[in-house]
């Protein structure tokens, strides 16, 4: 009550001010999305399919946003009746769980309520939304952004973290507070403002607050951490870094060690016609930063640790083996170079070929156990940038897309996988149990997308996935998979699709399950319908290296969005 | 613009004092010479609701004893403070798994440290010996459907959850405890909230643990140097599991009954003196069941 009544306070003076400046007959504008997601579950004891009581369950949320003149003020409005099944559990009800107000003008703005915002990369401060992933760490509390000289870009905040929801937002027992200063030298220094050469700088600071509950430590209840960055192109080449160094913050995620955290992300890239290259470094060590000491999994995050591999949307690519971030450390690189053979050239062909290699690794930090001496509560000492000898995953792939016609074109794909299931855990056997070791796999894909007629396509993947032994000679996992989609296009509003995914080479001749699921789509502008009905596979859901478990289910799907 | 740079030089400010470097984390023990006799003893208030006592039964070579840690700090996380856990490894004369409890000969270079006392196989053996680890008593409540007291660690959350609903009828405070001379000494003041009735009587035990030690541990076939040995059994107060009958606390008690237990504990053996604390609880000795636990820190 006494929030709804601050933020109440708040729109009005808001309002009183911004109307001062703005045409009263100016009614405003109204903005806004819908998303509904409903699941109806079947039993279905073959794959384990989980059915709750309800037997349905429903993810929605819309948001309405207003804006009028310099004032803007906005809601979202969510319901989790039930929540789909696994969902973090921290998602229930039905209720407001975000709203917000602001006003802006040529030299200040200023929200209040609500606020997503992120600090150069992210690194120190990300407050960011992933419905899909039930990841939703909205900042609550007053951010300021001002620009007090030209290319000078200074933000404060100050305010709870979201952590979870139950018909009304739940906050953090403590806060946030931090500071962000972002210097364009291009446009402060008028000589520069034509230079090819483009230099930005800047540097954060964030600290938490969580009182110190514990009987037996002395915890840090105030944990600083800080970053610099810099980031500089001329023309097709530039590159981009970032260093961020957090004080000790004992935490379940780190078994409540008092080491410092620090961490170092270095891009570089190049491009030019048809050619482009980028290279990608981090340095992860002890950086795990969360309001809450004591959360884990996606829960309750300041800072957010990226993920330095290539995101798969293919169904086995993406579904079996996604790695996921190492909060408490890694080191990891990634290249990436495309190259598009010109059109009417010996290997272009008429329209031309567009070749992308991909390679990520991620080793484990090189590091040295504190162990029974007088350092032993700061965990180890690690070498600063040096990874260690073992590898957490390795992604190879490379795609080539080519256009043979003006009704045929096709996408060739080759993957392989390195995955380290004592540290990505993602990989779980027949019967739920983690599988120890690694998997190494390797899969094919083939896409194809024939147009019939100006309003009418087909498009098709066949994709087949093969996994090695291990020393007993048998299949590791769940051994090998193959997918197949059709899908046939009515524009501009319907489709329809069928996807087989068959784990045709498990051990076990009972988990040789077809997991087939089929799906009828209507859109219509903004407006966007689909139903699809069949099985899913227990595993892991995963975006930009945060992941959640998706239990097996077996039912109707109903996902609906609209913006207006 | 005078408004914005003060804003953001007060934001600055607010930032750079919002650090705290902790460089011991464990609160400091007094060493003064002063006698446990001429300690004044304070309690603060007592806490009004139920906290659940987990006596987590482990090994350092016992491969899937961490699982049971780990569930501890999922505990943690869920039930916060109100799950009070003590890990204890029993002496290799009181259980038939001693090869997950021995240690090894000095100068081997793993697994030499004594974690097992003698109190902690006799607490074991009391129960009648599982014939595994890790496994636990949830405020020693019984199991009718395995007809037994002891709880696979799966199955804890559920008891905690369980026992965490259950009416506090008796509520306890412990009071500073002080590190003097080699002796840990204490009070304990206890007041029952209800009219209780048992065939036996009301007893109170005190366990001495120590926290956060960096030592050896196997784990599912790893031997991990620097595994983190959280609340690990060192001794009972009086060499004594089955604890003191409460003056006041046998058969029929009234509600508003009170007592104030004294407790030391002498001859134990511990790698760091600044990591002890105390954790004492009350239990029925006719159903064993445990009616409340308190914990507290040696902390001058």
């Amino acid at each position: 009550m006494k929030t709804t009544l601050l933020l109440g306070a708040s729109v009005a003076l808001f309002s009183t001010s911004a109307l001062a400046q703005e045409n009263q007959n100016d009614p405003g504008q109204i903005h806004g999305n819908v998303s509904i997601t409903a699941q109806q579950y079947n039993p279905d004891t073959l794959i384990n399919a989980v059915v709750p009581d309800a037997e349905t369950a429903m993810n929605a949320f819309t948001n309405l946003l207003y804006t009028r003149g310099n004032f803007r003020a906005g809601v979202r409005y969510e319901t989790y009746l039930n929540r789909l099944e696994g969902y973090p559990q921290e998602f229930s009800g039905t209720g407001i769980g975000y709203r917000y107000a602001g006003f802006t003008n040529d030299k200040i703005d200023i929200t209040v309520g609500n606020f997503y915002d992120q600090f150069g990369n992210g690194l120190i401060l990300r407050s960011f939304q992933e419905p899909t992933l039930g990841i939703d760490n909205a900042m609550d509390g007053v951010k300021v952004k001002v620009n007090p000289y030209k290319g000078v870009y200074l933000k404060g905040l100050y305010g709870k973290v979201r952590t979870a929801f139950d018909s009304r937002i739940i906050n953090s027992d403590g806060f946030v507070r931090g500071f962000d200063g972002e210097v364009n030298l291009n446009e402060m220094v008028t000589k520069m403002e034509a230079s090819k050469h483009r230099l930005t700088l800047g540097g954060s600071f964030v600290s938490k607050y969580q009182s110190d509950d514990d009987p037996d430590l002395v915890l840090p209840e105030n944990v600083g951490s800080w970053a610099y960055r810099a980031n500089y192109t001329v023309g097709g080449f530039g590159l981009m870094g970032e260093y961020a160094y957090k004080i000790n913050d004992p935490s379940l995620d780190n078994r409540y060690i008092y080491k410092p955290g620090q961490a170092l992300m270095l891009s570089t890239q190049y491009s030019t016609k048809g050619f482009g290259i980028v290279l990608d470094y981090k340095y992860n060590d002890n950086m795990s930063y969360r309001i809450n000491r004591d959360a884990k999994l996606a829960n309750a995050m300041i800072g957010f640790l990226p993920s330095l591999t290539r995101p798969h949307t293919y169904n086995l690519a993406a579904t079996l083996y996604p790695p996921a971030v190492q909060v408490n450390g890694e080191v990891a690189y990634q290249a990436n170079i495309s190259y598009k053979f010109k059109r009417k050239s010996p290997i272009g062909g008429k329209y031309g070929m567009t070749v992308a290699v991909n390679y990520a690794v991620a080793y484990s930090l090189d590091s040295t156990l504190n162990h029974g001496n007088s350092n032993s509560r700061y965990g180890y000492e690690s070498t600063f940038l040096m990874p260690g000898e073992e590898k957490y995953f390795q992604d190879f792939n490379i795609e080539i897309k080519r256009k043979f016609s003006k009704k045929f074109k096709a996408t060739l794909m080759y993957l392989n996988f390195v995955y380290n299931n004592n540290i990505q855990q993602g990989a779980r056997d027949n019967e739920g149990n983690e599988v120890p070791g690694t998997i190494n796999s390797h899969i094919g894909i083939l896409d194809m997308s024939y147009k019939i007629n100006k309003k009418h396509n087909i498009r098709t993947e066949l994709q087949a996935m093969f996994v090695d032994k291990n020393d007993a000679g048998v299949l590791k996992h769940q051994g090998h998979w193959a997918t197949a989609v059709v899908e046939y296009t009515y524009s501009p509003h319907w489709f329809a699709a069928i996807l087989d995914q068959y784990n045709f080479g498990n051990p076990d001749d009972v988990f040789k399950i077809h997991y087939l699921i089929g799906t009828v789509g209507y859109v219509n502008g903004a407006n966007r319908v689909v139903l699809s009905y069949g099985k899913q596979r227990a595993g892991l859901f995963c975006v930009g290296g945060v992941c959640r478990t998706v239990p097996a289910s077996n039912g109707f799907t109903l996902t609906l969005s609209s913006s207006f | 613009m005078m408004t914005k740079k003060l804003f953001f030089v007060g934001l600055i400010g607010l930032g750079l004092g919002s650090c705290n470097y902790v460089d011991n984390p464990n609160p400091v023990v007094g060493t003064t010479n002063v006698s446990c006799d001429s300690v004044v003893h304070t309690f603060p208030a007592a806490p009004m609701v139920r906290n659940v006592l987990l006596e987590d039964f482990s090994g350092h070579k016992c491969p899937n004893c961490p699982d049971g840690a780990h569930e501890i700090e999922n505990l943690h996380t869920t039930h916060g403070n109100r799950v009070i856990a003590i890990t204890i490894h029993p002496h290799p004369d009181h259980t038939t798994m001693d090869n997950l409890v021995l240690e090894n000969s000095p100068g081997s270079g793993k697994y030499e440290t004594v974690w097992y006392t003698d109190e902690g196989g006799l607490i074991l053996a009391s129960f009648s010996e599982p014939g595994y680890m890790p496994i636990g008593l949830v405020d020693r409540t019984y199991d009718p459907g395995f007809g037994r007291y002891w709880w696979d660690y799966p199955s804890w959350d559920a008891q905690v959850t369980a026992q965490k609903a259950k009416t506090l009828d008796v509520t306890m405070s412990t009071s500073n405890i002080r590190l003097s001379n080699g002796v840990v000494c204490g009070k304990t003041a206890v007041e029952f909230l209800n009219p209780v009735t048992t065939a036996g009587d009301y007893r109170i035990v005190h366990y001495l643990y120590e926290d956060s030690l960096t030592d050896w541990q196997l784990e599912h076939g790893t031997d991990v140097p620097n595994y983190l040995h959280r609340h690990v059994l060192r001794a009972v107060a009086n060499d004594d599991i089955a604890g003191a009958a409460l003056a006041s606390g046998s058969a029929n008690v009234a509600a508003g009954t009170m007592d104030t237990v004294s407790y030391s504990f002498e001859n134990f053996t511990v790698l760091d003196p600044t990591k002890l604390g105390v954790i004492s609880f009350i239990y029925d000795s006719d159903t064993k069941e445990v009616m409340q636990t308190v914990q507290g820190k040696v902390v001058n």
